[in-house]
């Protein structure tokens, strides 16, 4: 047990963990709820026909086109102006899923500067590390909200 | 009418992901390389919707997994040093992909078959030769020991903690460039290269590889998938039952497992890997004549 307690596991990976982790536990639950409502009529995809053309390998962008409403491709953050139909609700959900491993870097990060020392280890390493692949993401993140 | 077609769709890809979920995590792998190359050779639905559903399958299942690995044994030192060039490499691929299927049409859908025939066939090879190693011996090199990326754990089975040197840190860094590209291209997950990169190069224990290499796929996957989320290549009538199908079928495959010989399955996986690797090779062919 004292062998157990003095390895404790660093805390900024637990914190990733259980940030990212009730994110995509709650984004699917969400997810699934929002495919639930659509199956029963709020939906703005005519499903009978988005089945067909799935499996007829159209592409996403004549999916969308042929089967939602809307006949346009949806991109970026469409779904939050939809978010009273099914098919809003799943994309938000799905969306939650997506960026929860963001939230979940950020708070890895914030969680560095609660010492110098682990800031500072090995002259910044792997703060240097967390700052490239967090730009990375709030980049792509960035962009899609240009959309 | 309309409902019984939807919800027939909606159990089948339910009912497929999770037969897929159960068999990968019994024969000890992730379900993206099974989940891709089966939708990809077998039916017709698009790649790029393939794809985006695979990385999020692979999302969501290893982050699962990490916030239970994190409280203990993934390193979270070889997480950033491995995940930094596998984040970077599988956006690039992300976007590659989108580019050959985009810009290429129907030649860039065969083409990208072809490849992943190609890559399929050679992870299932893999399988075949690849022998893990419990608690790998080693003494540790100059370059890796300078980065300071060990961390001791608590091994229950052996109530003591199980400290460990590593080595060849920037090869596996250079591993972890291609197959993050190669991720973000197919979307098919990494545990099958990540895992015996950090076990069998850089000389882990294979509890320590196997935990990290899911939580570097969790965080590397996440960048990888908003370029296909933000082009709209996420159905959630196809993408939800098929996470959760892989989902269920990996966390009840996971309690199967402990009663069941693997080896068996990995053949099982092997022959299946091979099967649908020869099958997209000679749909790539197919298409491009």
């Amino acid at each position: 047990m004292d062998d157990e307690m003095r390895v404790k596991s660093p805390l900024e990976g637990r914190i990733y963990g259980e940030v990212s982790g009730w994110l995509t536990i709650i984004g699917i639950l969400v997810a699934i709820a929002g495919v639930i409502i659509g199956i029963s009529g709020n939906s703005i995809f005519d499903y009978q026909s988005t089945v067909k053309d799935l499996l007829s390998g159209l592409n996403e962008e004549k999916v969308w086109e042929k089967n939602t409403y809307m006949h346009t491709e949806l991109h970026g953050y469409w779904f939050l102006t939809i978010l009273h139909t099914g098919d809003g609700i799943a994309m938000f959900g799905i969306a939650t899923v997506v960026y929860g491993g963001i939230v979940g870097m950020i708070c890895l990060f914030a969680s560095m500067f609660r010492s110098r020392e682990i800031l500072f280890y090995k002259k910044g390493l792997y703060t240097i590390l967390a700052i490239t692949i967090l730009s990375v993401m709030l980049l792509l993140a960035w962009e899609a909200s240009l959309h | 009418m309309v409902i019984p077609t939807t919800i027939k769709f909606f159990v089948e890809i339910f009912a497929f992901c999770f037969s897929i979920g159960f068999v990968a995590i019994i024969a000890g792998t992730g379900g993206g390389v099974l989940f891709t190359s089966f939708l990809l050779g077998f039916t017709s639905i698009h790649p790029d919707i393939v794809r985006a559903t695979g990385l999020l399958s692979a999302v969501a299942g290893t982050r699962m997994g990490a916030q239970t690995y994190l409280r203990s044994i993934a390193n979270i030192r070889i997480t950033l040093f491995l995940a930094a060039p596998y984040t970077v490499f599988a956006v690039i691929g992300a976007y590659f992909g989108l580019y050959l299927t985009g810009h290429f049409g129907s030649y860039g859908v065969a083409i990208l078959k072809l490849m992943l025939g190609l890559i399929v066939l050679f992870i299932g090879i893999l399988y075949i030769f690849i022998k893990k190693t419990e608690y790998p011996e080693s003494e540790g090199d100059r370059i890796t020991q300078k980065l300071g990326l060990e961390i001791p754990y608590y091994e229950k089975s052996l109530d003591r903690v199980v400290e460990y040197k590593l080595k060849h840190a920037p090869l596996a860094f250079l591993i972890c460039c291609g197959v993050g590209f190669i991720s973000g291209t197919f979307g098919l997950g990494a545990g099958w290269a990540i895992g015996p990169t950090i076990n069998l190069i850089m000389l882990a224990p294979l509890k320590v590889a196997t935990t990290t290499s899911a939580v570097i796929i969790s965080i590397g996957d996440t960048a990888a998938i908003v370029p296909y989320f933000i082009s709209g290549s996420l159905i959630p009538i196809f993408a939800v039952p098929a996470v959760m199908g892989l989902m269920v079928g990996a966390r009840i495959g996971a309690r199967v497992a402990v009663r069941t010989k693997a080896r068996y399955v990995r053949y099982i996986l092997t022959l299946i890997l091979l099967f649908a690797g020869i099958r997209l090779v000679w749909v790539g062919l197919w298409m491009m004549r």
